[in-house]
C-alpha cells in the first residue's frame, strides 16, 4: 500500500461544514487564478499569495537553465539598435583618450630614456641645471637608481603585472585599462617575477601639457592635447621646463636627425601602455606642479627641491626632516591651497622613507597622510599607492594589492569627476 | 578582503561589459544577462508577481528596457544588478497596476518571505528578497506539519508535487468542486500558521 492509497483521517468537524456562497466563489476564483485564467473579483488574494509562496519554495521558484537560455535567445533576437547617446560619446572620448595616452607614453618613453642616458653621462652638471620639478619627477620615477631599486625588487607592484598584460598591445578605453590591470593585480604570484623596464616618461609628458583647475579637470585637457600632439612637439613647447631643456640638449647633440628618422623611431618604438599605477603617479605629479605654482612658497619649494636633489641617505634624511617640519606647520599664502598640498607632503615623506629602505616608516607616513581625511585627490591616490608599495616591501602582498586597488579606484573616481564636469 | 576584491573585480568586469555593450556589442549585454537574470527573476520578480509566466515576461522586458537605457546607467560603487533590480521592480509594479486590464492573477508574497530574508546592509538590497532555499523549505515543512493531515496532503499534492486538480481530487477521494474548497481552506490555514510562526513583519513592499 502506497502513501497515496492510505486512507486519510476524517476532516475535522468544522471543515465538514458545507461552503458558504462566498467561500464557493472564492474557491472558484482561486481555481481560475491557479490555472492561469482570468480570476474575477472574488479572488482571495491571501490564499493566492500563499499558493505562490508554496510554489516558490519548490524548484519552480527558480529560473531553470533551459528557460534562461530560451529567454536569452528571444531577448537577444529582439534587441533594437542601441541609440546613440552622451554615454556613447563619453565612452568614445575615453577610448580616444586612452589610445592617445598610450601612443604619447610610448613616444615620450623614447625621449626620456635618452634623457636618462644623457643625465647619467653628465649627472652633476645636469642636476645643477635642471629645475627641481624635473629632478622630482625623475626621483619619483621607478627607474631611479639605488634606493628605489631595493623597493622595486620586493614590491609586488601592480605595474609589473599590468605591464605584462598590456604586452597584448590592446589599448581600449582608459576605463578598460583600469579594469584589466586591476583584475590582473589579483594574481599576486605574478609580482614575484623580475621587474620589467617601465616608461617613466608619461608623467612628464602629462605635466608638460598640464592645464589649470580642479584635480582631474586639467587632466582631460591634458589628455586631449596629448592625444593630438607628437612627443617632440610637446617637449619643445616646454610647459615642463626640464623636459624642454632636455629636449633642447638632445636636439643640439643630434642636429642631423631628420623628420623621417624621427618618424621611423616612433614607428619602431612599441606603444607603451598606460599602467594604472603610473597614471596615479603622473596625475599626482601634475597636480603637485600646479599647486606648487599656485602656492609659490619658498619653504615648500626649498624642502621639495632639497628632496629632489638628495642623492645620499644623509641628504635624504635632511630633506625628510625639512618635510617633517613642513607637515606640522602652516605654509602657503592660501590656507585652502596649503590644505590641498598637505597630503602630498606625506607622500613625499613616504617616498623618502622608501628610498631610504624604511618601508615601515613609509607605511606610517602614508597612513598618516590618509588619516588627514582629505577629499579625493591625486595625492590621496598616491598615498594609497605608496601604502601599497610599503606593504609590499614588508611582505604583505594582499594588503598591497588592496591598497593598489584603492589607489586606482580613487584615480578612476577623479577621472569620472573630470569627465562629468561641465 | 577577498569579498572586497571580488566586489571590485565584479564592478570592473561590469564596466568592461558596459563599455563593450555601449559600443554596440549585444554579446556583452548577454554576459550581463547571464550573470544576473536568474537573480532578478528569483529575488525581485517572482516574489512580487507570484506568477512564473508573468515573471518571465517582466524579466525579458526588464532587460529590453535596460538595453535601451544602458547609456543612462552611471557606474558607481553599486553593481549594475541593483539598477536592473530597480527596473524589474518597476516593471512588476506596472504589471500589478495593469492586472485589471490584463486579467492576470498576480500575487505579491514578498511579505511572507520577509521574516526569512537575509538582513539588508544597504538600501539597494531592499529591492530584493534573498532567502535561503533551505530555510524556506524547512519553514514550509514545519508549517505544514502543524496542519491537519488532509490539508497538508492537499497542499503537498497540488503545490509541492504540482499535480493537476483532477489527480489531486482523485487521490483525496473528493469531487473537483470539493477539492477547490478544500484547497482554499488548506491555504488559509497554512497562511494563518505561517504568520503565527514567523511573526508577520510590519514592513511590506508598497503596492498600488
Amino acid at each position: 500500500m502506497t502513501d497515496a492509497d492510505a486512507p486519510l483521517p476524517p476532516v475535522p468537524p468544522h471543515d465538514d461544514l458545507p461552503p458558504s456562497e462566498e467561500e464557493t466563489q472564492a474557491a472558484n476564483a482561486l481555481r481560475e487564478a491557479l490555472e492561469g485564467r482570468r480570476a474575477g473579483t472574488h479572488l482571495p488574494e491571501p490564499a493566492l499569495e500563499t499558493a505562490a509562496l508554496l510554489r516558490f519554495s519548490t524548484d519552480a521558484g527558480q529560473l531553470s537553465d533551459e528557460r534562461r537560455a530560451a529567454l536569452r535567445a528571444e531577448l537577444m533576437a529582439s534587441l533594437p539598435q542601441l541609440p546613440a547617446s552622451r554615454r556613447t560619446v563619453r565612452k568614445g572620448l575615453r577610448h580616444w583618450l586612452g589610445l592617445g595616452l598610450t601612443l604619447a607614453g610610448g613616444a615620450t618613453a623614447v625621449v626620456v630614456i635618452g634623457v636618462i642616458g644623457a643625465r647619467q653621462l653628465s649627472a652633476p652638471a645636469a642636476r645643477e641645471e635642471a629645475p627641481f620639478s624635473d629632478a622630482r619627477s625623475v626621483a619619483a620615477a621607478p627607474a631611479a637608481p639605488a634606493a628605489s631599486a631595493a623597493t622595486a625588487q620586493a614590491a609586488p607592484s601592480p605595474a609589473d603585472v599590468s605591464m605584462r598584460q598590456t604586452a597584448n598591445g590592446e589599448s581600449e578605453s582608459a576605463k578598460e585599462e583600469f579594469a584589466g590591470r586591476s583584475m590582473a593585480m589579483r594574481a599576486p604570484s605574478a609580482s614575484a617575477e623580475p621587474r620589467p623596464a617601465r616608461a617613466p616618461a608619461t608623467g612628464m609628458a602629462a605635466r608638460a601639457a598640464s592645464g589649470a583647475g580642479a584635480p582631474g579637470a586639467g587632466t582631460l585637457a591634458a589628455r586631449g592635447e596629448l592625444s593630438a600632439a607628437p612627443a617632440e612637439a610637446r617637449a619643445d613647447e616646454g610647459a615642463g621646463p626640464a623636459l624642454g631643456a632636455v629636449a633642447a640638449r638632445r636636439q643640439s647633440a643630434e642636429p642631423e636627425k631628420t623628420a623621417e628618422q624621427t618618424a621611423e623611431s616612433k614607428k619602431a618604438a612599441p606603444p607603451t601602455p598606460v599602467v594604472p599605477t603610473e597614471q596615479v603617479k603622473r596625475e599626482s605629479d601634475k597636480y603637485r606642479a600646479e599647486l606648487l605654482a599656485e602656492l609659490a612658497d619658498p619653504r615648500v619649494d626649498g624642502a621639495y627641491g632639497e628632496l629632489d636633489r638628495a642623492q645620499s641617505p644623509a641628504e635624504l634624511e635632511r630633506a625628510r626632516e625639512r618635510l617633517d617640519d613642513l607637515a606640522s606647520s602652516s605654509f602657503g599664502g592660501s590656507k585652502a591651497n596649503a590644505e590641498r598640498l598637505r597630503p602630498d607632503i606625506y607622500c613625499r615623506l613616504a617616498e623618502v622613507a622608501l628610498r631610504l629602505g624604511q618601508p615601515q616608516a613609509a607605511l606610517d607616513w602614508a597612513r598618516r597622510g590618509l588619516a588627514l581625511g582629505a577629499p579625493a585627490s591625486p595625492f590621496v591616490a598616491r598615498l594609497y599607492l605608496l601604502e601599497g608599495q610599503a606593504k609590499s616591501a614588508l611582505g604583505d602582498r594582499n594588503g598591497a594589492a588592496k591598497s593598489y586597488l584603492k589607489a586606482i579606484e580613487v584615480n578612476e573616481q577623479l577621472l569620472d569627476q573630470s569627465l562629468e564636469a561641465p | 578582503m577577498d569579498a572586497e576584491l571580488n566586489d571590485t573585480a565584479q564592478r570592473l568586469w561590469e564596466r568592461q561589459c558596459l563599455a563593450r555593450a555601449l559600443r554596440g556589442e549585444p554579446a556583452a549585454f548577454g554576459e550581463i544577462y547571464d550573470a544576473y537574470a536568474a537573480r532578478v527573476y528569483e529575488r525581485v520578480l517572482l516574489p512580487v508577481l507570484g506568477n512564473a509566466a508573468a515573471a518571465e515576461d517582466a524579466l525579458a522586458e526588464t532587460f529590453r528596457v535596460a538595453w535601451q537605457k544602458l547609456a543612462d546607467f552611471e557606474p558607481g560603487k553599486v553593481s549594475i544588478y541593483y539598477w536592473l533590480a530597480r527596473i524589474a521592480r518597476n516593471k512588476a509594479l506596472d504589471m500589478h497596476r495593469a492586472r485589471k486590464v490584463s486579467g492576470r492573477a498576480l500575487a505579491n508574497f514578498g511579505s511572507l518571505l520577509e521574516p526569512l530574508c537575509t538582513p539588508h546592509d544597504s538600501p539597494e538590497e531592499l529591492l530584493e528578497r534573498e532567502v535561503s532555499r533551505h530555510d524556506l523549505g524547512e519553514a514550509v515543512q514545519a508549517t505544514l506539519s502543524e496542519l491537519n493531515e488532509r490539508y497538508r496532503h492537499a497542499i503537498e499534492l497540488r503545490f509541492l508535487q504540482d499535480l493537476s486538480r483532477e489527480t489531486c481530487a482523485e487521490r483525496l477521494g473528493v469531487k473537483l468542486g470539493t477539492f477547490d474548497v478544500l484547497i482554499l481552506r488548506a491555504l488559509r490555514a497554512f497562511r494563518k500558521n505561517w504568520e503565527e510562526r514567523l511573526q508577520r513583519p510590519s514592513r511590506e513592499l508598497a503596492l498600488p
